[in-house]
């Protein structure tokens, strides 16, 4: 039999042992050919032997966590069609033969320009800084007292440094907890554009809400920003930087922003609810603009009252 | 000389006479004990009181009189209480709604039986008279109050009299008396600090003279009777305002109503505000003093409010005044009642013109359960299109038909006056 190869699966790059010997012996003890310092591995876990005609044999050595073979526990094997899949403790490994072939190679987006682009320090440092400048902008216009120039730098500090600090930290322990590696430019420059992108939708959205004197753009934009928006660049976030397949990237995008699109279904449920429920308090539209643009017409004084003729009381509630 | 000296041994003498004829508190309580009672609403299945109140035989010896919101709670739930009287000396028994004035607060209550000597009506005294309230404080058992009458009050709309004395919870209803121990008035409400309010006894003579003409029917439903008579009192009221031309109150670039009414008074409620803020707001509010009481969960509706907020900034730019602007419009207006007793509010917006400039108003009308065609009303107007001035208009009524209220609000918008 020719040189078979024993495939380690571990967290980030798999380890590969030649099985080219008579006997190896896998296991934590240090006189083992193969040491697998995993607590669940016994110390002397399987022994691989080949006879002189070839023929190899798969033998368990431990009671506790016996070997699995092809998930099945069983005291020896002997080995014939494979590639076999072998369970020690919590370690999955597989004997392959060196002709087994593997995957296509991932061609990197863009010839892997996006990635340079998203993993070059230089973005990610230029665009938290815009991000503290638009938000020191976004303190002062709604600021109505005479800030000092260190009141505002210590509230953008406080406030929005801390914010996306804690944020990119958060979520780079989420990447090493899922992925065994944290890519933290990228990480910067993507959180970097999505606030960005909040804080100019935002402003946008209220003036919606004037010009149709309604409220539901900003119930759209909540809708769409937390259930959709947010998944979807988590989705391409997980597709360019850890080349996650379209669907696996899919699910694992709304998997991680299922709490953010929890509470908008919840604020949603709430604001929807809140039309049916009582209120004792009266919910008009009271939002106003400096740009002034509004789609309803200017009406005079009586035919306002005209129209305030025909308006019926609220509902009441069971 | 002679005729000098006899006029003035005459004037002495009146004086004297008025003096030796005029009773004391502790005569006043001798001559009216019997004729004053502790009026009690009952539970129909405990037997036991739920609320209690004073009254006093009128008439023809077979009625009471008292106020509205003693006896409320059968308005609301008849099913359930009852009415009874209870005398100083233990006399009890039943008595049943004969009438009702409920923009004074006043019922009339008739007994199958006699109940004694009925109380004299008479004309309010002059200002500073010495009067006398009786009544049942607390459930402690009759007791008088002394005071001094301060006279009619114009802005509760001439329903009320100032009694400089003390009343208690349990005394409304009992009578007020004049030295000559005549009924002058009715035991209304307090202020406390020995600040206290009396109806005058002629809408009490009135309220007799219609319940002589039209009692109410046994299987009359009373709330729609309640309903009929605020609605009635209350566009009477509006329609007064209405008729009459409005003072105005200049706030900055914009000349507004004023007290609208004698009822209303207007309080400046500007704050200071902290030297290194960037704008200046300035603020009027105007209410009007003669609410109505309806029943014990709705209170007291006939609420006639309106407030002005005025904003300006000469150092904050658009954007950040129109932040401010927004915010200070974002507080919101209610009240604390269930949705047993009234309905949500349903608002809807318009940008309306008023003098050259454009207003985004809000409208907003609620409507009582169990009291149909009554209405709660808020009107917002925001002005708008102006780079660091801002002006807020709120008006609210409670308890008022809706259609009744609009000639008011537009009278209102009319009213107002841009002054560049």
């Amino acid at each position: 039999m020719d040189t078979l190869i024993l495939e380690i699966h571990t967290p980030g790059l798999h380890r590969y042992e030649v099985i080219d010997k008579p006997r190896i012996r896998i296991g934590r003890a240090f006189d083992n050919d193969i040491i697998l310092s995993e607590p669940t591995v016994a110390p002397y876990h399987l022994d691989i032997i080949r006879d002189d005609d070839g023929h190899i044999e798969l033998h368990n050595l431990t009671d506790v966590n016996p070997a699995r073979f092809n998930g099945q526990a069983k005291k020896s094997i002997s080995l014939g069609k494979l590639p076999i899949d072998i369970k020690l403790g919590r370690i999955e490994a597989r004997i392959v033969l060196p002709s087994q072939s593997v995957a296509d190679t991932k061609t990197l987006p863009g010839n892997g320009q996006s990635q340079h682009w998203f993993s070059h320090a230089f973005w990610g440092v230029l665009l938290i800084t815009v991000c503290l400048i638009v938000s020191a902008i976004d303190f002062h216009i709604h600021s109505f007292t005479n800030y000092k120039w260190d009141t505002l730098a210590k509230l953008v500090a406080r406030e929005t440094a801390l914010y996306l600090v804690g944020l990119i930290f958060f979520l780079a322990i989420l990447e090493r907890l899922i992925f065994n590696r944290s890519e933290i430019k990228p990480l910067v420059v993507v959180i970097s554009l999505s606030y960005l992108m909040f804080q100019l939708i935002t402003p946008l959205v209220a003036e919606l809400n004037y010009i149709f004197t309604s409220h539901l753009p900003e119930l759209l934009f909540d809708i769409t920003w937390y259930a959709i928006l947010m998944p979807f660049i988590a989705s391409l976030y997980l597709i360019h930087i850890y080349h996650q397949k379209r669907s696996n990237s899919a699910w694992l995008a709304m998997l991680l922003c299922s709490p953010l699109i929890i509470l908008s279904a919840i604020d949603v449920t709430q604001v929807l609810g809140y039309l049916d429920s009582f209120s004792a308090a009266a919910n008009y539209h009271r939002d106003l603009s400096a740009l002034n643009w509004q789609n309803d017409v200017t009406i005079s004084i009586v035919s306002f009252i005209e129209h305030a003729r025909l308006l019926s009381p609220g509902v009441v509630s069971d | 000389m002679r005729q000098i000296i006899t006029f003035f041994s005459l004037l002495v003498l009146g004086q004297l006479l008025q003096t030796a004829l005029a009773l004391e508190s502790k005569a006043i309580y001798k001559m009216h004990e019997d004729n004053v009672f502790q009026i009690r609403v009952l539970n129909r299945e405990t037997g036991k009181k739920s609320g209690i109140g004073s009254g006093f035989i009128v008439d023809n010896g077979l009625k009471v009189a008292t106020n509205f919101h003693v006896i409320s709670q059968i308005i609301t739930e008849p099913e359930r209480f009852t009415i009874s009287y209870l005398s100083k000396n233990g006399r009890s028994g039943p008595l049943k709604l004969l009438g009702l004035d409920i923009a004074h607060d006043l019922a009339l209550l008739g007994s199958e039986s006699p109940l004694g000597q009925a109380n004299k009506m008479s004309a309010l005294p002059p200002k500073g008279s010495t009067i006398f309230a009786m009544g049942n404080p607390l459930d402690l058992g009759l007791t008088i109050a002394v005071g001094t009458n301060g006279g009619i009050l114009n802005q509760t709309d001439d329903s009320r009299i100032l009694f400089s004395g003390s009343l208690n919870p349990g005394m409304s209803g009992g009578p007020t008396y004049n030295d000559d121990g005549e009924v002058i008035g009715i035991n209304v409400a307090t202020a406390r600090n020995a600040i206290s309010f009396i109806v005058p006894s002629h809408y009490l003579n009135r309220l007799i003279e219609r319940v002589k003409k039209t009692p109410l029917a046994a299987d009359q439903d009373l709330k729609i009777e309640v309903t009929q008579q605020l609605i009635q009192y209350e566009n009477n009221y509006l329609k007064g305002i209405l008729d009459q031309d409005w003072p105005k109150v200049q706030l900055r670039q914009v000349s507004l109503p004023g007290a609208i009414s004698p009822t209303v008074r207007c309080w400046d409620n500007s704050q200071k505000l902290a030297d290194k803020v960037l704008y200046k707001r300035y603020q009027i509010s105007c209410a009007n003093q003669n609410q109505v009481y309806l029943d014990s969960q709705n209170k007291f509706v006939g609420n006639l409010n309106y407030h002005y907020f005025w904003l300006e900034s000469d150092e904050l730019n658009a954007l950040q005044f129109y932040n401010l602007y927004q915010k200070l419009n974002e507080v919101k207006i209610g009240s604390r009642v269930s949705p047993d007793v009234i309905s949500n509010f349903n608002c809807k917006n318009w940008f309306v013109d008023a003098s050259q400039q454009t207003f985004k108003t809000s409208l907003c009308r609620r409507e009582y359960v169990e009291y149909e065609g009554l209405s709660d009303i808020l009107f917002t107007a925001a002005l708008t299109g102006h780079e660091n001035t801002g002006l807020f208009v709120r008006l609210t009524m409670t308890g008022i038909d809706y259609e009744a209220s609009l000639p008011l609000i537009q009278k209102f918008m009319e009213s107002i006056e841009w002054t560049p």
